[in-house]
């Protein structure tokens, strides 16, 4: 591709994610873009080469609800229109709610669960995704009442157990004489299938 | 209590912060970007009000007047019936330990090199209360206040988590006592299952103490859960203001409706259609004549009303908002 068609296709590309005036905006620096549209541009940057999938790491984390709406339902249309799967990692279970098909919860460099939206959100079987939904404050929720919270605090990477990473938080009562057992030293709990297409970590005490 | 019983201890009025923007060969200034532009707010003892808009809507900066970190270029700022804006840093003195601020990034906020303690004893140095031994048993009391281990004094900022150093952050705004606690976004950079520990740590410390908070935030759920009243920003102005309850159940302001419609919320089986506003914020440096927010609304403006302003106007008790034909359906109900 010579640069004349690359520069016409970059200008397409902008267009094609909801910059205004993409022929002017294309000869701009990235300061003078807002947020959203710093956004759009690095979103037409990933997909102008048609990929297969697409990693957005945080995509919507640092823009405001408003803008977050825009740029999630420009994701979901151009993904409509060119096919391409998506990988989204974030911590808002809203967003995630309102946009995936599959989740995967992770904690502590391991997959806790696994399985459809409905699934983690109707059906959460690691005690974990239980505790994120749980302390989440909700619209319908009474204000100012107390919100659940998970005790303790995510493990440092350096010093990690074999055995089921969240057990030190776990508020299950089989809990310490777990962290106290073998198993805990030597066993690295297996996902298993629980439902069709619903996977958890094998193990006890992290399982509600 | 009624609301009208309540004691007021904040009245802002017509606050407007203009900072200039330089330019050119000479760097002269050439244009104010208008962070500001005309706020007015009150805030009761004992009570939550919410601050809640876009990034760049000035909300960061009207906590940071009323800190007095800025001087507003004009309006007035009343502490319990005394007039903050113009005082020098020297007045400030009396009124800066009843008046503190939380940061949103607990890493940034904290001096790196100092260990806890000393962070935590430095507001007693400087208004010169106690002697070090007792300046170091009030830390101790701080620390467990907020949840630390008491061996949290000897140790340094980066040994902690986020939230951790969030609580380090809100033990410092409590350590004297203060009246008044300015949050600027204080659990937006925190992980899911720590933002709710810190949510119940400040509503614990505003019964116990009886503080006052101004909680700035984007995030409609957590304002909703902490805020009595909640007022909602838009290019340095607010635009819609009222108790937490009415806002939610009766937004009346365009910009409103669209914010609570793009909240995300975690249940998969309520995908909602919602109203997607076209376009960006505008700028605060020139920004466009009459309604700020006419041009990203879906109601019509009718070509008089094209460069007039809305009327910050209460339409029901306590229940205020910016009343312009491209703001608020059925303006003249309320006119």
């Amino acid at each position: 591709m010579s640069q004349e068609e690359a520069w016409e296709r970059s200008i397409d590309m902008l267009r094609k994610v909801g910059i205004p005036a993409p022929e002017i905006r294309v000869g701009e620096f990235p300061h003078q873009l807002s947020g959203g549209m710093r956004q759009r541009v690095v979103i037409a940057m990933a997909l102008a080469l048609k990929p297969a999938i697409v990693i957005a790491d945080e995509p919507t984390t640092a823009l405001d609800v408003t803008i977050q709406a825009q740029i999630l339902e420009l994701m979901k249309s151009l993904q409509a229109e060119m096919g391409m799967a998506i990988i989204l990692i974030t911590h808002d279970l809203g967003v995630i709610a309102e946009t995936c098909d599959d989740v995967v919860v992770m904690y502590a460099g391991r997959v806790a669960e696994r399985g459809t939206v409905n699934d983690i959100f109707e059906n959460p079987l690691h005690l974990y995704t239980r505790g994120l939904l749980d302390s989440i404050p909700r619209m319908e929720g009474t204000p100012k009442e107390r919100l659940q919270t998970i005790p303790g605090m995510v493990p440092g990477l350096a010093d990690l157990p074999v055995g089921a990473r969240f057990a030190p938080r776990s508020p299950h009562p089989g809990a310490a004489a777990y962290m106290a057992s073998k198993e805990y030293q030597t066993v690295r709990p297996e996902l298993v299938e629980v439902e069709p297409g619903h996977w958890v970590e094998d193990c006890e005490v992290v399982r509600t | 209590m009624s609301a009208t019983e309540k004691k007021v201890i904040l009245t802002v009025d017509d606050l407007k912060m203009h900072f200039p923007v330089k330019g050119g060969v000479l760097m002269r200034t050439q244009q104010w970007c208008k962070a500001l532009d005309g706020v007015s707010l009150r805030l009761n003892e004992g009570e939550t009000l919410g601050i809640v808009g876009e990034s760049g809507c000035g909300k960061s900066t009207l906590g940071k007047c009323i800190v007095r970190l800025n001087k507003p270029t004009a309006g007035s700022i009343r502490f319990e019936g005394n007039e903050l804006s113009d005082l020098s840093q020297r007045g400030l003195k009396p009124y800066r330990r009843n008046i503190q601020m939380i940061f949103q990034d607990p890493v940034e906020s904290l001096n790196s090199r100092h260990t806890i303690g000393n962070i935590l004893e430095e507001p007693f140095i400087i208004h010169g209360i106690g002697n070090h031994q007792e300046r170091r048993k009030k830390v101790a009391e701080l620390l467990e206040k907020v949840g630390l281990p008491s061996g949290a004094a000897e140790r340094f900022p980066f040994e902690f988590s986020g939230g951790q150093r969030q609580r380090i952050g809100i033990a410092r705004a409590i350590a004297l006592n203060p009246r008044l606690v300015i949050c600027d976004e204080p659990v937006s950079a925190l992980d899911v299952s720590v933002q709710s520990q810190i949510l119940n740590l400040l509503v614990d410390l505003q019964r116990e103490m009886n503080l006052s908070y101004i909680f700035i935030a984007h995030n409609l759920a957590v304002v909703k859960h902490i805020s009595d009243r909640i007022a909602i920003m838009y290019l340095g102005k607010i635009v819609e203001m009222a108790s937490a309850e009415e806002i939610f159940r009766n937004p009346l302001h365009a910009y409103t409706k669209a914010l609570i419609s793009a909240i995300p919320i975690p249940d998969p089986r309520r995908r909602k259609d919602r109203i997607i506003l076209q376009g960006d914020v505008p700028s605060p440096i020139n920004p466009p004549e009459g309604c700020a927010f006419a041009q990203r609304s879906w109601l019509p403006c009718p070509p008089e009303w094209l460069n007039r302003p809305g009327e910050f106007k209460e339409v029901a008790p306590d229940h205020w908002v910016e009343l312009h034909p491209a703001t608020v359906e059925n303006y003249q109900q309320y006119v």
